[in-house]
């Protein structure tokens, strides 16, 4: 069974990988042919960066890391803040219908200004088409709420139907979004199909719910391994290998947070069970608030924690092979201070802060993310969206749902 | 010169180029390895391009030259490089430049920019925004949610009263258990009631219904039919005073008069969608606060309706010459009951607070 596998396809990260996965015992010739190959791989890469791969003659992807380093963002608070306030009157002076035009102006100031490698991200949706995705949007959710408001039962049988359609809504979505971001002239495409979403989406959270959410995390995982693994650069794939003992880490990290928060904040009310009983007679709202306030702590902390953990995991286990590794350190305390001095920042100054939370944001974010660029990266090709039926083209652009990534 | 890099169409390959604009045109040179160090070499070559470039350089060399019908730039915003489409989907970014951006846009530039850079209009904008917040929430919206909710036909608000009840009945109400004696009696006086309210054109569709339950306690409350539901317990606790039981079905059926139900839909239809597109694309906890607001807005209308519905009350029973000290005592008897009585905050209230409502009552018998 000594059949010769072909290593001369693989990149130095594959070699690397397909090495420690080897039994050295069982296959030592292979295992010193990756050796020889790694080397091999590994000097040029030491040696000059001059030597850049030969483009589109050499189909051997000998990729080598040509640059590394943070993700910029340029975008200034003051800058932002008068497109924000623009926009904001606009659309509600238009009643709503400037909220398309402002959401591109919102979109290009981010992608525009944030920067990998020297080249910026540009966002490439046309209001119109946000527009037609917003009108569907407020009639399907009017006609739900009326729906629900008049009846009940139809109101029930309309949510089933809605959550059925989500997955579709999330591809078409998700299709949209990648489609209509840019670097350096070439698009990002989604593929993923209606039937896998519908598993992801559906199926595996709806199953979870019999196994008391045990497999949740798992499902969890599922859904971003999805979303990243059908995610494309031009014709460049991504690819991710994440591993179920992260999401449980995070998942169950992220409820011991709460427990804990709200043990605490039982125990601190406890000592003053008395006066507990008195604010109870004299009316509830010092007890609304003190819940209030622990649900806020808990979510801050537990949502933060989440993030952090599975925002770093994803981006170390995610490449697009010869194209870019990337990598993001996001620290737990520091998106909980982020996150709370937003928020109270935004409720002091009766939401004017809103612009300067988001920048701050963006900053934030983008310092705790690293790429490094592979050679690769000069050979990626746009793919011809000219080829896709002017139809789905259509249909995939009528809505305009956004999910998260990480 | 204008720095810029030139993206070809069918892949991510970039060329550093620089730009200018000559004679009102736009012309691209390509900085190549071999051209770096002879800058002055670029004139040199711009003079007699036509006759050598092409050769010893290639392409490269070749300036590059559009008019301005020929490029395609999204509009200025802040101070984002500009990202200009060529023909055959390439793709120009240059760094900001006062001259490209008179070239690009014309004279004084878009007029979106031009309210982002200029103060008169940032400061008309940070005063104007709130004013029309309010006025949008305050005025505009309940305008449109009567507007909304006249439009409706009496069908849909009986069906929709109809499986409202239907679906009550079967998770938090039961059969009430009064003797039937007391319940006949009780219609009998409510009847009388209904006859003395003339002339809204609802009298005939007011049906009263009594029903047991322990989870909403002492309560009444009116469908948008004209379907009226009091509880044993909110009987018994006014130990079945008619007076006091007729003050209740005034302040329902001026629920029903007016249209609440309905108003209260379109209301808070509208208030969700303002805030999700004015405010949208927000994250995280802020959204939760988001979610808070649009409940307090919501909490906002339907305190203006009891409001409505309790000056409705006050004024018939002023019209058939009956004391409106009725309406405060069943209030107080209510508020003796309930646990959140001395509750000062109503922003998380959907009803105004029971003291206000005692005082309201009381000075409209005072004011007789």
């Amino acid at each position: 069974m000594s059949s010769n596998i072909d290593y001369s396809t693989y990149s130095l990260e594959e070699l690397k990988q397909a090495r420690a996965a080897i039994d050295d015992s069982e296959h030592p010739e292979r295992a010193q042919e990756l050796e020889e190959r790694i080397t091999q791989l590994e000097l040029p890469e030491n040696s000059s960066t001059e030597a850049p791969s030969t483009g589109a003659s050499s189909t051997v992807s000998t990729a080598s890391v040509l640059r590394k380093g943070k993700v910029s963002f340029h975008g200034k608070a003051s800058e932002f803040f008068s497109i924000w306030i623009v926009n904001l009157l606009l659309t509600i002076v238009t009643l709503g219908i400037y909220s398309a035009w402002a959401k591109v102006r919102t979109n290009r100031y981010f992608y525009g200004n944030t920067e990998i490698d020297g080249h910026r991200f540009s966002y490439l949706a046309n209001p119109l088409q946000i527009l037609k995705g917003r009108i569907i949007a407020v009639c399907l959710f009017a006609s739900y709420f009326i729906l629900s408001a008049v009846s009940p039962i139809a109101g029930a049988v309309m949510v089933l139907a809605l959550m059925l359609l989500t997955p579709f809504m999330i591809v078409l979505g998700q299709r949209f979004s990648m489609r209509m971001t840019g670097y350096r002239n070439v698009r990002f495409k989604f593929n993923g199909g209606f039937g896998d979403a519908f598993v992801v989406f559906v199926v595996l959270p709806f199953v979870s719910l019999f196994t008391m959410y045990l497999m949740l995390p798992w499902a969890l995982k599922k859904i971003d391994e999805y979303l990243v693994d059908e995610s494309a650069f031009g014709d460049s794939s991504f690819t991710t290998k994440l591993s179920t003992g992260s999401y449980y880490v995070a998942s169950l990290g992220a409820v011991g947070i709460v427990v804990a928060v709200f043990l605490v904040g039982a125990s601190i009310m406890g000592f003053g069970f008395t006066s507990l009983i008195q604010t109870l007679e004299n009316g509830a709202p010092l007890v609304m608030f003190t819940l209030f306030a622990m649900y806020l702590i808990a979510y801050a902390i537990s949502s933060s924690f989440y993030t952090a953990l599975i925002r770093n995991h994803i981006y170390e286990s995610s490449e697009i092979p010869n194209v870019a590794q990337f990598k993001s350190n996001v620290g737990v305390l520091p998106l909980v201070w982020l996150r709370t001095t937003n928020v109270i920042a935004i409720v002091l100054s009766l939401g004017f802060a809103i612009p300067w939370a988001k920048i701050r944001s963006a900053h934030f974010f983008a310092n705790a993310t690293e790429v490094t660029v592979l050679s690769g990266i000069d050979s990626v090709t746009s793919v011809n969206t000219g080829s896709v039926g002017a139809t789905a083209e259509e249909a995939a652009t009528l809505f305009d749902v956004d999910v998260a990534l990480g | 010169m204008i720095d810029g890099q030139l993206y070809q169409s069918e892949g991510s390959s970039v060329t550093p180029i620089t730009a200018s604009i000559e004679d009102n045109i736009l012309v691209i040179r390509l900085i190549n390895e071999d051209q770096c160090n002879a800058n002055n070499g670029l004139e040199i070559n711009e003079s007699n391009a036509v006759v050598n470039t092409d050769v010893v350089n290639g392409e490269s060399a070749e300036p590059l030259r559009f008019q301005q019908s020929e490029v395609n730039a999204k509009s200025k915003l802040g101070n984002l490089p500009r990202e200009i489409t060529l023909p055959n989907d390439r793709l120009l970014v240059c760094s900001p430049s006062p001259l490209l951006d008179q070239w690009l846009d014309g004279g004084a530039g878009s007029r979106i920019s031009q309210m982002e850079t200029k103060k008169p209009w940032l400061i008309a904008s940070v005063l104007l925004v709130p004013l029309l917040l309010y006025v949008i929430f305050v005025q505009g919206m309940p305008w449109a949610a009567v507007k909304f909710a006249n439009q409706i036909p009496y069908s849909i608000k009986s069906v929709a009263s109809q499986h409202t009840l239907s679906a009550l009945d079967y998770s938090m109400l039961e059969p009430s258990t009064l003797p039937d004696l007391q319940r006949e009696q009780l219609m009998m006086g409510f009847d009388t009631v209904v006859k003395q309210v003339s002339g809204l054109g609802i009298e005939s569709n007011i049906r009263v219904h009594f029903r047991y339950s322990d989870l909403i306690g002492p309560n009444a409350f009116a469908l948008p039919d004209g379907t009226i539901v009091f509880t044993d317990d909110l009987v018994t606790l006014v130990d079945g005073d008619q007076a006091l039981l007729d003050a209740i079905l005034l302040h329902e059926i001026g629920h029903v008069a007016q249209n609440h139900s309905m108003q209260l839909i379109a209301e808070s239809l509208f208030a969700t969608l303002a805030i999700s597109y004015f405010f949208g694309d927000l994250s995280g906890a802020i959204e939760s606060f988001m979610g808070i607001g649009s409940s307090v807005v919501q909490n906002q209308y339907s305190q203006k309706h009891e409001w409505q519905a309790d000056n409705f009350a006050i004024s018939k029973l002023k019209l058939m010459h009956r004391d409106t000290a009725d309406f405060a005592d069943v209030m107080r008897k209510l508020s003796n009951d309930s646990e959140q009585q001395g509750s000062e905050n109503s922003w998380f209230q959907s009803h105004p607070s029971t003291k206000a409502r005692i005082e309201n009552a009381e000075s409209a018998s005072y004011n007789d």
